[in-house]
C-alpha cells in the first residue's frame, strides 16, 4: 500500500514536470521571439518547427530519468529560466 | 534499458493512449476521410456529374460568377470567394462562409449556369471534425492541439518500448492466437510498419496546431491605435473591372491556371496551388478590384517559411498527387488501426479485471471506435436518402451522424458488450454494402461507370466486407465480458 503511495506521488511528480517541459518551451520560445522583434515573423515559424519536434522528447524525458525529483526539479528550473529570460527581454 | 525504466514508460503509454485514444482514433479516422474531402463532396453532390473531367472555365462562366458576386455585394452579403475548376472538381464554386460551413452556388464551367445541386457539407464536414472535433472555436482547437501533443509522447515512448523488436514485429502477426496476443501484433505491427508515417503526420499536425499548443506569450501590451470595435464587412468587395481578363493575365504570371480566387481590401487575389508537390505555399496574383491593374506577385519565401509550408503541406496532402494521397490514406488507416488495436488490447489483455470503469472502458471501445464507423457511413447514406429540396438538409446530415453515434452509445451501455459489438458490426457491415446499391439508383445516369463513383463505392464495399469478417472474430470478446 505505502509502495503504491509513493509511485503515484512519483506518477504525480512526473506528470507535472511533462507539462513544465512544455511550459518551459512556450517560455524559452517566447522569450526568444521576444529577442528579435523586428525577425518575430521569421522566427515564430522556427520556434515553433523546433519546439514541435523537442516537446515528445521532454515530456519522455519526465518519464526516462530515475528520479522523480530530478525530473521535476530540472524541469521546473527550465521553466523558470524561461520565465526570467522572457521578463528581462520584454 | 532497465525494467523500472521500462515499465515507467509503459506508464505513459498505457494512460496517455487511454487518455487521449478515443479522440486520437476519431481524429485519425477523419482526417484519412479529409485526404479526400473534394471528391468525397462531389460523391455527396451526383448532380455535378453531368460535368466532364479536365474542363477549363470559359470566359462566359466567368462572368457569369461575377454577376452574382455583384449581386451578393448588393445583397450586403459579406465576401465571397470563388474555387475554380481543377483535376479534383472541374465545377466553379462561388463560395462564403455561413457560420458553419462555405456554402454558395455550384456553376458549370463551360456555360456559367448554376448546376441545381444538394446542399451539404459533404467532405469539408470530415476536414472540419478533424482538426475541431465539431466543438465551438477555438475549444475544439485547442483540445485537438492537446491530444496531438498526448499522441506525440505516446509514439515516442511506444517507439522505445518496442525498439529492440522493430525488426522481428514487421514480420509478426498471428491472427489465430489469443485475443491479446493478436491486438498487441496487430498494434505494433502497424505501428512499426508505418513508423515514419506516424512520426511525420504526428510532427506536422504539431506544428499545424501549435498556435493553440505553442503560443508566444508577450509581456508588452501594444497601446490599441483606436477603440476596438467589431469588425465589419466591407461593402463593396465584388470587381469592377473583368474577372475574365483579370484570370487570364493572373494565369500568365502565374505559369498555371489559379484553384482560388480571393477579394480582399480593394484587391483580387488569385492563388495557384503547385500541384504535384509537397509545398502548401500557394502562388499569388494580386490586381486591382476597379482598374483590373496587376498589382504584385507573391515573393519566394524565406528557407524557414519554405520547410513550414512544406511541413503544413506533408500534413494536408492538398498539393500532393493521387498515388501519394492513397499512400497517405494507407498510412491514415494503419494509424487508426493502431490506435484502436492498442485501446481494444488494453481491455482484452485483463480478463480478471471486473471493476466499473474497467466494464466502461470496454464499452467506450466499442461505442467510440465501432460507433464512429456507422456514424461516417450514416452520414453518406443520409446525404441520398434526404430529399434534395429540403432547406435544412446538411444540418441534417450532420445531426444524423451524431443522432447514429449517440445511438451506438447508448446500446452499448444498455446490452451485454459481446451482443452490442456483434450489433454494431452488422450494422456497419450491412450499411456500408447497401450504399453501392443505394448510390446504383439514386445516382444521375452520367455518373454510372465514373471513376469516382467506382471507387467510392468499391472503398465501402470493402469496408462491408471487413466489417462482416471482423464478426468471425468476435466470438472470442464472449469470453473477454
Amino acid at each position: 500500500m505505502g509502495k503504491r503511495v509513493k509511485n503515484s506521488h512519483a506518477y504525480a511528480y512526473r506528470i507535472t514536470a511533462a507539462l513544465l517541459v512544455w511550459l518551459a518551451l512556450v517560455l524559452w520560445g517566447s522569450a526568444l521571439v521576444a529577442l528579435s522583434p523586428a525577425i518575430s515573423q521569421a522566427t515564430i515559424p522556427g520556434y515553433r518547427v523546433l519546439a514541435s519536434a523537442l516537446a515528445p522528447f521532454g515530456m519522455v524525458w519526465a518519464f526516462w530519468v530515475q528520479s522523480p525529483l530530478y525530473a521535476l526539479c530540472g524541469s521546473a528550473g527550465l521553466a523558470a529560466c524561461g520565465g526570467l529570460f522572457l521578463v528581462l527581454h520584454a | 534499458m532497465t525494467p523500472a525504466r521500462r515499465s515507467r514508460l509503459a506508464w505513459l503509454h498505457r494512460w496517455a493512449g487511454l487518455v487521449s485514444g478515443w479522440a486520437a482514433f476519431a481524429i485519425f479516422l477523419t482526417g484519412t476521410l479529409a485526404l479526400f474531402d473534394t471528391e468525397l463532396t462531389r460523391w455527396m453532390q451526383p448532380e455535378t456529374a453531368i460535368i466532364p473531367d479536365k474542363t477549363s472555365p470559359t470566359p462566359t462562366a466567368i462572368e457569369h460568377a461575377q454577376q452574382i458576386l455583384r449581386d451578393d455585394e448588393r445583397a450586403g452579403a459579406p465576401p465571397s470567394f470563388l474555387l475554380l475548376p481543377d483535376a479534383r472538381d472541374p465545377t466553379l464554386r462561388v463560395l462564403h462562409y455561413d457560420g458553419h460551413s462555405f456554402v454558395g452556388p455550384v456553376l458549370a464551367p463551360h456555360t456559367g449556369q448554376p448546376i441545381p445541386v444538394r446542399q451539404t457539407e459533404g467532405g469539408n464536414f470530415f476536414f472540419n471534425f478533424h482538426y475541431t472535433l465539431h466543438l465551438p472555436n477555438p475549444w475544439g482547437e485547442r483540445l485537438v492541439a492537446m491530444i496531438a501533443f498526448a499522441f506525440a509522447a505516446l509514439v515516442l515512448s511506444g517507439v522505445l518500448l518496442h525498439l529492440k523488436r522493430l525488426v522481428p514485429d514487421y514480420f509478426t502477426l498471428r491472427l489465430k492466437a489469443a485475443l491479446p496476443r493478436s491486438l498487441l501484433d496487430l498494434h505494433v505491427l502497424t505501428g512499426s510498419a508505418m513508423l515514419p508515417f506516424h512520426i511525420m503526420i504526428t510532427w506536422s499536425g504539431l506544428i499545424l496546431t501549435a498556435e493553440n499548443a505553442l503560443p508566444v506569450l508577450q509581456l508588452e501590451q501594444e497601446a490599441p491605435t483606436q477603440a476596438e470595435a467589431p469588425p465589419q464587412s466591407p461593402t463593396h468587395w465584388a470587381p469592377r473591372a473583368s474577372l475574365a481578363v483579370m484570370l487570364q493575365q493572373a494565369q500568365a504570371h502565374l505559369g498555371s491556371m489559379p484553384s482560388y480566387v480571393l477579394f480582399d481590401d480593394g484587391k483580387t487575389i488569385f492563388s495557384a496551388i503547385q500541384h504535384d508537390s509537397l509545398n502548401a505555399n500557394d502562388l499569388s496574383a494580386e490586381f486591382d478590384s476597379q482598374t483590373g491593374e496587376f498589382l504584385s506577385q507573391s515573393k519566394e519565401p524565406s528557407p524557414i517559411e519554405n520547410a513550414f509550408y512544406t511541413l503544413n503541406g506533408l500534413h494536408l496532402a492538398r498539393s500532393m498527387g493521387l498515388l501519394l494521397r492513397w499512400l497517405w490514406f494507407a498510412g491514415g488507416l494503419a494509424s487508426s488501426i493502431m490506435v484502436a488495436s492498442g485501446l481494444v488490447y488494453y481491455t482484452a489483455r485483463q480478463k480478471k479485471q471486473t471493476t466499473h470503469a474497467f466494464g466502461l472502458a470496454k464499452r467506450l471501445n466499442i461505442a467510440l471506435l465501432g460507433g464512429l464507423i456507422t456514424a461516417c457511413l450514416s452520414f453518406f447514406v443520409l446525404n441520398r436518402l434526404i430529399p434534395v429540396q429540403w432547406q435544412a438538409r446538411a444540418a441534417l446530415e450532420v445531426a444524423g451522424f451524431f443522432g447514429v453515434w449517440a445511438s451506438c452509445l447508448l446500446l452499448v451501455m444498455l446490452i451485454p458488450i459481446s451482443k452490442s459489438a456483434r450489433i454494431i458490426a452488422w450494422a456497419t457491415g450491412l450499411i456500408a454494402l447497401a450504399l453501392p446499391v443505394i448510390d446504383g439508383l439514386s445516382m444521375p445516369l452520367q455518373a454510372w461507370g465514373s471513376m469516382l463513383h467506382l471507387t467510392v463505392n468499391g472503398t465501402f464495399l470493402l469496408t462491408g466486407l471487413s466489417a462482416m469478417g471482423s464478426l468471425r472474430f468476435l466470438p472470442v470478446w464472449r469470453s473477454h465480458d
